[in-house]
């Protein structure tokens, strides 16, 4: 145990002592700074505006006078763990309008980010110990044990007794160690910049994934602390060791992966989205000339119908905000509600339905990519931090539109048993006030009905809430279990070797 | 003389290198598979640019939507061809061309790639393709990529240790022994480099070219050729660059590991972490609004207008249709053309910004010379957002000649009451309702810059390039000459 304390003690100094450790601390110190910075300017950005989102979608629920203008949108909240890991949470700046007459499709109210600067890549704190320290922590352990024998040191230190196991278990280890305290240092870092910025709001949960995102991260760069340690003892040369680890990190970093995303995506066809809303618009076209075919024959006497009212147009079936006419042109309105809408109901549920083939369409070709890649540690370690912050797809996209939609099912009911479809849902005039004629009014704002400032009873409407869920970490399960691996592998091998070069 | 027993002997070396013969393969196959995949590729982007052009003419050309149907059931007459009228309120998408040289430099996916506009206003960059969100969004091993990525990395690696190695084998002080010169030695040293990195890369590009020919969907031009010779020039120039980069950290250290952590620590900040920091500055330079910013800032415009001019009428009166224009249409025309004035101002002002805003960003990322390189190739093979903002400057152009040959058919009608304003439910009434004629009106070809408006463009980039070797080649002289070879 005393040899192994030494050892471990020893391997700690000399760790901390390299120029390349300095180095790292260094590069990592300022990165995470400008990341951590850009990051949180980010998220608060698209907060507040989330925020004014809300308050205004709160504020406009409170004027709704009919039930046709009733549309209480549903926002996606920025996640504050975004900073770490970005996942889909910037793509997922949607709203989705809980509405009788729109559906509930994502519609992106994204903060004018710059759509040219994708041309640059923006790493998030994940992405910066994915790519830059994990390149560090090969370089720094991959010449560990190489070295000692080139300078015929390895020699002298196993004459004295000591354990192989011990030995490259205290490397392992002496390595771990200090990069752990440089990967803190991010960590506390960016911690204070977001404490220090007055605009984040925090809760302790936060604080909690950011510390599991460290363990997570610590198991990530351990495996590539054993990984060059592994290519240190089957190298015969320092500089071999280096060029071979460092071609290593190169093949699973960048060529393999970009080479693979590349091939899927030339191989995989994704209609635009024009194609998908082409076939939407021939679905509907069929039930606009219905509606617009009943509305010809069923039109009032007095030659009110659906186009004079509105002023003409000829656009499919949205209803007017409230519409004041004779009892004919009402009790008309009153047959369309029980007679168009249903039908134009139907046909929304089918327009998501061909939304949700085109989601499909998409997901396919992230999943074909995913079975090439799983098993890549950078995936690992990103899809499994993204995980934990739950900015990973499932929660931002999947799981929540699901949510919304049987949210909206929800809400149907809700204006079903209020009897929205009823006159109160394109009128305040009362049935008993319903008139003869046609009273023509230019200016409808003038009109006495219209000053009451008569609003739909809503304050009971249903609230929409989503709480993220944390899928099963099996990224994280086989990370370990490959660390297992290469720990157990790396040992045997380290045991078969011969001490000198 | 003296030159060629080195270069010869370091080839020689080179060449049996088992990383060498690994590389050499490995360079050949990324090239081969890009060349395949740029030609798929391609031919994507034909078809998405043949269907939306086609989509197009046919939007000008016949009544599109609901309307042909409703007036069919209601008149039982079918609406066969557009007005003049119609075709005011058509909206017309204009993508870009496919790009032939991807296999230099490709598109990245996640570009707009088009816009769209009609007589009134023009719209926001656009995406007319497909956009997978789910995609992680990927960097093509075009060529470009595969010189940034890889062999430019294995410059460094071929290159690291040409001094501070063979100054451990004790090789460097019997070479100096000799009367060989110091100048000699280095480029002794990187011709043999650089021959031997050349010979997977031409022979990658010309299995490329053979192989391009071969599809029928690519047709080379003679203009291309010189682009892609243009380019294997650039490419010289960059993997001289890495070369020298690492003959000066070679000579930096005495131990050859050493120099090899300096050596990937200077390929890891060139390409990552300079480029990553730099377009914060462009961003912080430049400000863009954000939509609904922009959206405020319109409707402020147009609140402001109306109360200075209150001559602006946004009444309607259901008698103005079919009777003669009076003071009060012209005054509602002059309404709706001052909010188009300012949407389309508005418009131009955030499309400047957000090119600023990238060009900025794009000039400070050039402190890296590694994305010198790639912009000026993205340049050659006019793909990324060169591409983008050539485009949209031709497009631009075209919106104002579509612009006046509408006023210009307008005015040659002589039943027409000249007022074009954009509202679709009573601008017939006082314009031109003739038939229009598809083919009569002007049409958007886009023109890729020419080989000496190309030259011009990549003539700061080769400077910049050039004088980054001249510098390193210098840098690794001098320390050369002070080399403690013991």
């Amino acid at each position: 145990m005393s040899t192994f304390k030494t050892l471990l003690l020893h391997e700690i100094i000399q760790q901390i002592k390299t120029l390349k450790f300095i180095l790292l601390v260094v590069v990592s110190v300022v990165l995470s700074i400008v990341i951590g910075y850009l990051n949180i300017n980010n998220y608060v950005d698209r907060h507040e505006n989330y925020l004014e989102e809300v308050r205004k979608a709160e504020d406009a629920k409170h004027e709704f006078r009919v039930y046709s203008e009733f549309n209480v949108p549903i926002f996606n909240p920025p996640n504050p763990l975004s900073i770490f890991a970005k996942g889909f949470d910037e793509k997922a700046d949607y709203r989705y309008d809980i509405a009788i007459a729109k559906l509930p499709i994502p519609q992106s109210i994204s903060v004018g980010n710059n759509p040219l600067m994708v041309i640059f890549n923006d790493m998030d704190i994940v992405q910066m110990i994915a790519v830059i320290f994990s390149l560090w922590i090969l370089f720094i352990t991959v010449d560990a044990i190489v070295s000692e024998k080139e300078n015929s040191t390895l020699k002298i230190i196993f004459a004295n007794r000591v354990n192989r196991l011990e030995f490259f278990f205290a490397k392992y280890i002496g390595a771990l160690i200090p990069l752990s305290l440089a990967l803190l240092l991010s960590f506390i870092l960016v911690l204070i910049l977001v404490v220090l910025n007055s605009s984040f709001q925090t809760e302790a949960l936060f604080f909690v994934k950011v510390f599991i995102l460290f363990l997570y991260s610590i198991v990530f760069l351990s495996f590539f602390i054993l990984l060059g340690l592994m290519i240190s003892t089957l190298s015969k040369s320092s500089a071999g060791a280096v060029a071979f680890s460092l071609f290593t990190w190169l093949v699973i970093t960048f060529l393999y992966p970009n080479t693979i995303s590349y091939l899927i995506d030339s191989q995989t066809d994704i209609q635009s989205e024009d194609v998908l809303m082409k076939k939407i618009e021939e679905d509907e076209k069929q039930l606009i000339i219905d509606a617009v075919k009943w509305e010809s024959a069923n039109s009032p006497k007095e030659g009110t119908n659906f186009w004079s009212s509105r002023g003409g147009g000829f656009e499919r079936p949205y209803f007017p905000g409230y519409i004041l006419g004779s009892r004919s042109t009402m009790e008309f309105y009153l047959k369309y509600l029980a007679e168009i809408t249903p039908r134009y109901l139907e046909s929304q549920n089918r327009t998501i339905e061909k939304h949700i083939s085109y989601e499909n369409m998409k997901l396919r070709q992230a999943e074909l990519l995913k079975k090439f890649t799983f098993y890549l540690p950078n995936y690992l370690f990103i899809s499994g931090c993204e995980l934990i912050a739950t900015t990973d797809r499932k929660n931002e996209f999947d799981n929540f539109w699901t949510e919304v939609r049987m949210f909206r099912s929800t809400v149907m009911e809700y204006l079903k048993n209020k009897n929205a479809f009823g006159y109160r849902f394109f009128t305040v005039l009362p049935v008993s006030e319903f008139r003869d004629e046609t009273p023509y009014i230019d200016n409808i704002e003038s009109f006495e009905y219209e000053n009451t400032k008569t609003r739909i009873p809503i304050d009971d409407s249903p609230v929409f809430v989503y709480h993220n869920k944390i899928g099963t970490p099996v990224q994280l399960i086989v990370l370990i279990l490959c660390n297992i691996a290469l720990f157990i592998f790396g040992v045997n091998i380290f045991r078969k070797q011969s001490l000198i070069i | 003389m003296m030159i060629k027993l080195i270069f010869f002997k370091e080839l020689q070396q080179l060449i049996i290198d088992k990383k060498y013969i690994f590389s050499f393969f490995l360079i050949i196959i990324l090239m081969v598979s890009n060349t395949f995949i740029c030609k798929v590729n391609y031919k994507k982007e034909v078809e998405n640019f043949d269907y939306i052009n086609a989509e197009r003419v046919k939007k000008i050309e016949t009544p599109t939507g609901i309307m042909p149907e409703l007036m069919k059931v209601f008149t039982g007459k079918a609406l066969e061809k557009n007005t003049f009228s119609d075709v005011l309120f058509v909206e017309q998408k204009i993508v870009a061309n496919p790009t032939k040289l991807s296999t230099i430099s490709s598109n990245i996916n996640k570009l707009p790639n088009g816009l769209s506009f009609d007589f009134f206003r023009e719209k926001f960059p656009q995406y007319y393709k497909s956009i997978n969100e789910y995609y992680p969004q990927m960097t093509p091993m075009d060529w470009t990529n595969i010189q940034l990525y890889f062999i430019g990395f294995l410059c460094i690696i071929f290159s690291y240790n040409a001094f501070s190695g063979e100054k451990e084998l004790g090789t460097l002080k019997l070479m100096l022994v000799t009367r060989i010169s110091r100048s000699h030695i280095i480029l002794g040293k990187f011709f043999s480099i650089l021959f031997a990195i050349c010979i997977p890369f031409i022979l990658g590009v010309i299995i490329s070219i053979v192989l391009i020919g071969v599809f029928p969907e690519i047709n080379l031009s003679l203009v291309d050729y010189s682009k892609i010779l243009i380019s294997l020039i650039i490419s010289l120039l960059f993997l001289s660059l890495n070369i020298f980069l690492g003959f000066f950290i070679s000579l930096l250290s005495t131990k050859s590991s050493s120099s090899l952590i300096l050596g990937v620590l200077c390929w890891i900040i060139l390409l990552v972490v300079l480029p990553s920091i730099s377009w914060i500055f462009g961003m912080n330079t430049v400000k863009i609004q954000n939509l609904p910013e922009y959206n405020r800032i319109v409707e402020h415009r147009i609140n402001e207008e109306v109360k200075k001019n209150k001559n602006y009428s946004f009444e309607w009166n259901s008698s103005w249709k079919d009777n003669l224009p009076n003071k009060e249409v012209k005054k509602r025309v002059e309404g709706t053309d001052m909010i188009d004035k300012i949407y389309n101002e508005t418009l131009r002002d955030y499309r400047t910004r957000i090119f600023n805003q990238v060009n900025k960003s794009i000039s400070f990322s050039k402190v890296s010379p590694y994305y010198v390189f790639r912009f000026c190739n993205e340049k050659i093979s006019n793909t990324g957002i060169y591409n983008i903002q050539d485009h949209y400057d031709q497009s631009m152009q075209y919106t104002g000649i579509f612009r006046n040959y509408m006023i210009r058919s307008d005015a040659n009608d002589k039943e027409s009451y000249h007022l074009i304003w954009n509202e679709s439910w009573a601008t017939p009434s006082f314009c031109s309702q003739k038939e229009f004629n598809v083919y009569e009106m002007p049409r958007f070809n886009y023109q890729s810059p020419s080989i000496s408006k190309l030259v011009k463009s990549i003539s700061i980039d080769f400077l910049i390039l050039f004088l980054w070797c001249i510098a390193l080649f210098s840098a690794t002289f001098i320390l050369f000459v002070n080399y403690d070879v013991r």
